[in-house]
């Protein structure tokens, strides 16, 4: 609730505003039930004034420029609301850690920033004022009803609490229902998801009735939770109905009387039957109004709690001019990595081999302080990492990840990423230099060719050779490579580190890599087993001190003799 | 040739928008078949609104006879009237809801359940053409807005006509005069709801494209979130993300702005409606021409027409959002298949296919005039092991594709068993050619449905055969889950080359007659390569195989090698004959001999 005040409070005025507009709106429309019967009392009792027709034509022009006003006012604050708390929410997670991206989850954060701040907007636009319109409305019908005939609106007070007692038997069935419908949708498009990214698994694989069977049974469960929700509803609306005629059954009984016995004019009491209708309406649109603000309540929470969440990545201020060297001590992060020790220092190359599952990602994750280490220390020129400044950290070193993340747009934005205000000259080189130009060169549109949004229309060598392009457009001092060449062929890989090594002479670089060619010239090698670094040295040593470094080499020369 | 755009941006840009009659037939597709019910629901919907009136007619009797004439036993009979009526009113209206609501859902049900199949059969270009943001939205949200427009639009729309209709006759038979009035009032409204209505449609329909974008955006820089840090670029992603902020807000306040004017518009052209009629009414009764009590109860049914014709407002609101959302879900569905299956498909046996693969002069592209392979010709006797090699970008990964058909050839033939794989019968080609593709993909699932996904019927036993087989028993036994430990989103619980290994496995399990290894193993490390490896070699057995990879060992084990090079086959042969030739491929083998 907190969130929605605060958010809000800078459109408060025009909020108020609307809230005005709209109160103006209901006082008319609470008002022209009884001028119209004031109209007929006049000609029943043959003193028919101009003046109240030419009143209820003043009222229903401003009612109409009132309603408007106000409904286009609170939409304007609402898609303002909106809009900032999708930037304030982007904003904290652009600030916010990988971790945290990882343990909140992308689909939470999706959801958060479309379909909750949907469910507030919509509480802005409509719900929030309805409150005040349906209580108004209600206010001011009891004022009139009571002013008409105390009696007769004392009958229809007794209809209460009967209401009341439907919405809240019906609804306590419905919010669960509501919540059912939420994890439903969630395991639909889950389903849907996969479906889209598997696409070419589910053609290869004929499993095309496997996934319509998990579709199917994702599905049912929608429609039948859907059916039990609309069941719920028959029963709802014509309750409700029932209530209002018992209401309306009793207004006759009693009123009719009093207009027998003379006490009531036939005016009075056709306007009350209007007023029935006007005084009902807002008690049933509360009850499905506090439905509606429910959810946004709960939105808002889970809003703020992003907004909220807590930052643990602390920027340093120690600038970084030059890169010297970058060591782990006694690292370790979760049961992955075991107290890793590690060092590299300025102009060397250091590789990591080791089997799959040992470790090697997540460490290059903790030397780019992507995650930070459980315990142990990352030194960066000697002192501890978070002491430097993350912006001059970022320009000094790069990287290429396992996974090739490309963005939608162009070719040459995205080499360019790294910084936007490169030139095609420098984009052309370092695409050269990556072996890339010559393929690129091969596309109709050239470095203006737009990849798809999972760059799909890219063989995986070529979406290599473009992450390493952009990693190498920064002119990075250290430069992080996981397993980044495992889709080229070994001439164009060496071809491409040699272009790096004539490039940037100096250059630092941490390479993860599978073929031992890759690594041979390697100032350092470590071997990774299991979350441990088991041994390390240059390519000669290791092939005589470490078996498991013999056994890889072995494993990739077994078939060249 | 001129090849289909399964891009839905383009449908949409092309103004490839269905008429609002297609787009209602459409929606009537999913009700035909419960016409029974249907025609009961109508019933119970016109027998609901013949309550609405007799409610208003014993109105009339009230103040017309009974109060007017003070008749004290009138008024209990009209009273007890009310009731009777009144609950006649409520058991009717239950009932439609209730039929109504039960045939609703289940057309939304068929309509997600079409969409979703219908993606099935849609080829492999429409989902690297199309956001999948976007086509989760047109399963999801779009089928959402359809919701509404049965529920809460077409079926009150149907209400709303009946009780104009059946009110319409009463007042006409009341006074003419008035209705005639009335009926100015209702040509006004009708104007009126359909020139917004026209408006509201098309700035729904933006403000539903521009909400596809903003969820695309948001899943893009998730998904690079690392990308994005590692080289500080928050802001970039910043900017572009209050540009598409800023385009959705502007959309959705259009929108906003537009559907505001339903309820006062109607209100307004209501209320003057029945005002005119008032002063009307009120001169005629002042004039002697009319009774009080007839227009009294001429003003209550009038109201009530009105009133049903401003609850038209958000009805049409949820109809018009409802056309905007058919109409993507109809672009959807409207897309066909480029792999068209032969009336009378060749269906062998499965035990009888060989696995005899030919290239008959191919030619392939993914757009027109670029040719992804040309002229590409080679045999693959059943059981041969064929080694595809060259550099990067080739077209390896589009030739082995063309086998399975994932793909069509633009020219020439490629068949298997002799046989044109066009006039095969697509499932069991795809049953007989399986394969691990590059890029590696797992299910939020058990790994025992992962790896039964190619075989639902696989024993244990098998699956831990073909897991000892390539050496990952060990690490998946380790599991405290085993088996049945449950894998993220993409298996992302796993190293990149465990998710490979995996893969590997699923792949054998279906028992294929041709296999496919593209890359299969670019992440693993070369110790469980060599266990991989000699493990395939069992694997393979009795099977083609075609293999994709950059390691030398891959070549010299092959039957035959085929270089690909720019979109052609630039050598083809043994090892032997390769290297005797001293062409391209010797080059690159013995520079890679050298530098590896």
């Amino acid at each position: 609730m907190n969130l929605l005040k605060k958010s809000l409070f800078p459109y408060l005025l025009q909020y108020i505003l609307a809230a005005v507009f709209l109160i103006f709106t209901v006082l008319i429309t609470v008002a022209l039930p009884k001028l119209s019967g004031d109209v007929i009392d006049q000609v029943n009792t043959g003193k028919f004034a101009q003046g109240t027709i030419v009143l209820i034509g003043i009222l229903v022009a401003s009612a109409f420029l009132f309603d408007y006003a106000q409904a286009v006012l609170s939409a304007w604050v609402a898609e303002q609301v909106a809009y900032n708390l999708r930037l304030q929410v982007v904003d904290k997670v652009l600030g916010q850690t990988y971790q945290y991206v990882l343990q909140t989850t992308p689909a939470k954060l999706l959801t958060v920033l479309t379909n909750d701040i949907v469910n507030i907007r919509r509480a802005i636009a409509q719900n929030l004022l309805q409150v005040v319109s349906s209580v108004f409305l209600l206010l001011g019908s009891v004022v009139i009803m009571l002013s008409i005939n105390a009696k007769l609106a004392g009958i229809l007070f007794l209809l209460i609490p009967l209401l009341v007692l439907v919405f809240v038997g019906i609804f306590k069935k419905l919010i669960v229902l509501f919540q059912k419908t939420q994890l439903a949708l969630d395991k639909v498009n889950r389903t849907i998801d996969e479906n889209i990214k598997a696409a070419s698994l589910v053609r290869v694989f004929v499993a095309k009735t496997m996934e319509i069977a998990k579709f199917f049974k994702n599905n049912e469960e929608l429609r039948d939770i859907g059916t039990q929700i609309v069941l719920n509803f028959a029963i709802l609306f014509p309750l409700v109905l029932l209530i209002v005629n018992g209401g309306m059954v009793l207004i006759f009984w009693f009123g009719g009387t009093d207009v027998i016995q003379g006490n009531l004019t036939i005016g009075e009491l056709s306007a009350f039957y209007f007023l029935l209708l006007l005084f009902l309406f807002p008690i049933i649109r509360l009850g499905f109004i506090s439905g509606e603000i429910g959810r946004a309540v709960t939105s808002a929470k889970r809003v703020d709690e992003v907004l909220k969440s807590e930052v643990t990545f602390v920027d340093g201020v120690e600038p970084l001019t030059s890169f010297t060297s970058l060591e782990l001590r006694d690292v370790v992060y979760k049961d992955v990595l075991k107290k890793v020790n590690f060092t590299v220092s300025k102009g060397e190359t250091v590789a990591i081999i080791g089997p799959t599952g040992s470790g090697k990602s997540l460490l290059l994750h903790v030397l780019l302080r992507f995650l930070d280490p459980d315990s142990g220390t990352v030194l960066l020129n000697g002192k501890p990492i978070h002491e430097f400044s993350i912006h001059d950290l970022r320009a000094k070193m790069s990287f290429v990840l396992q996974e090739n993340i490309l963005f939608g747009g162009s070719i040459l934005e995205n080499i360019a990423f790294g910084n936007p205000q490169a030139t095609k000259d420098d984009v052309i080189h370092v695409a050269k230099i990556a072996e890339a130009h010559d393929f690129i060169s091969g596309f109709t549109k050239r470095y203006d060719e737009v990849i798809g949004e999972r760059g799909v229309t890219l063989s995986g060598g070529q979406k290599q050779r473009l992450t390493l392009a952009r990693a190498l457009l920064i002119k990075p001092e250290v430069l992080i490579l996981d397993d980044a060449t495992a889709r080229l062929d070994i001439l164009t890989e060496q071809r491409i580190i040699s272009n790096i090594k004539r490039e940037l002479p100096n250059l630092t670089l941490i390479n993860v890599a599978q073929k031992v060619a890759s690594i041979r010239d390697a100032t350092r090698i470590y071997v990774m087993e299991d979350g441990e670094m088991i041994a390390s040295g240059t390519h000669e040593e290791l092939l005589v001190s470490n078996f498991s470094y013999q056994q890889i080499t072995l494993s990739q020369q077994q078939h060249h003799d | 040739m001129i090849k289909t755009s399964y891009s839905l941006a383009n449908t949409t840009k092309k103004k490839h928008e269905s008429s609002q009659l297609k787009r209602m037939l459409f929606l009537y597709r999913y009700f035909r078949k419960y016409g029974g019910l249907l025609l009961l629901s109508l019933v119970l919907l016109l027998l609901t609104s013949l309550a609405s009136i007799g409610l208003l007619y014993f109105f009339k009797v009230l103040i017309d006879d009974n109060l007017a004439k003070g008749d004290y036993s009138g008024l209990i009979s009209t009273v007890i009237g009310i009731g009777v009526v009144s609950v006649l009113r409520s058991v009717t209206s239950y009932g439609r809801i209730h039929v109504v609501g039960l045939i609703g859902q289940k057309a939304l049900f068929e309509l997600r359940k079409d969409i979703f199949d219908h993606l099935q059969e849609l080829p492999l270009q429409f989902f690297t053409e199309n956001k999948s943001g976007d086509i989760i939205a047109r399963v999801t949200n779009d089928v959402e807005y359809v919701n509404r427009f049965l529920s809460e639009g077409f079926i009150q729309l149907l209400e709303v006509f009946f009780n104009l209709i059946a009110v319409g006759i009463v007042v006409f038979l009341l006074d003419i005069a008035l209705t005639q009035l009335a009926f100015v009032g209702v040509i006004f409204l009708v104007v009126f709801l359909f020139v917004q209505g026209t408006f509201l449609r098309k700035s729904t329909r933006r403000s539903l494209d521009e909400n596809g974008s903003l969820s695309s955006s948001i899943q893009e820089m998730l998904g690079g979130f690392r990308v994005m840090k590692g080289f500080a670029q928050e802001g970039l992603i910043a900017e572009r993300f209050i540009e598409v902020n800023a385009r959705y807000k502007k959309a959705s306040l259009l929108q906003a702005s537009i559907d505001a004017l339903s309820s006062p518009g109607l209100e307004l052209i209501t209320r003057l409606s029945i005002l005119s009629i008032l002063i009307v009414g009120v001169q005629r009764v002042i004039g002697g021409v009319m009774t009080l009590g007839i227009l009294v109860s001429y003003w209550a049914y009038i109201y009530q027409f009105f009133q049903q014709v401003t609850s038209l407002s958000s009805i049409s609101s949820n109809i018009q959002s409802g056309l905007a959302a058919t109409a993507r879900i109809q672009e959807l569905l409207a897309m066909q298949t480029n792999i068209f299956t032969s009336g009378d498909p060749y269906l062998p046996k499965y035990e009888e296919i060989k696995g005899k693969v030919e290239f008959d002069h191919v030619h392939f592209s993914y757009e027109d005039g670029v040719e992804v392979l040309s002229d590409v010709a080679m045999l693959a006797k059943p059981g041969k092991k064929i080694a595809v090699v060259g550099p990067t970008g080739g077209g390896k990964t589009s030739f082995v594709g063309l086998i399975a058909r994932l793909y069509d050839v633009d020219k020439g033939l490629v068949l298997i068993d002799d046989v044109d794989v066009r006039e095969w019968d697509l499932e069991t080609i795809r049953y007989a050619v399986s394969y691990v593709l590059q890029d590696t993909f797992l299910f939020a699932d058990t790994i025992v449905n992962n790896l039964r996904y190619g075989k639902p019927d696989a024993t244990l036993e098998e699956m831990e055969g073909v897991l000892r087989l390539l050496g990952v028993w060990d690490f998946i036994d380790a599991l405290p889950e085993k088996l049945e430990t449950v894998l993220e989103q993409n298996g992302e619980n796993l190293s990149l080359g465990q998710r490979q290994m995996l893969s590997i496995a699923r792949t054998f399990l279906s028992d294929p007659k041709i296999v496919v290894l593209d890359e299969a193993t670019a992440n693993i490390d070369t110790r469980s390569e060599q266990m991989i490896i000699q493990a395939m070699d069992t694997l393979m057995q009795g099977r083609t195989s075609f293999v994709i990879a950059h390691r030398l060992s891959t070549v010299e084990n092959a039957d035959h090698i085929v270089f690909i090079h720019e979109s052609r086959i630039l050598e083809q042969g043994s090892h032997e004959e390769l290297m005797s030739r001293d062409g391209k491929f010797s080059e690159m083998y013995r520079k890679y001999r050298e530098a590896g």
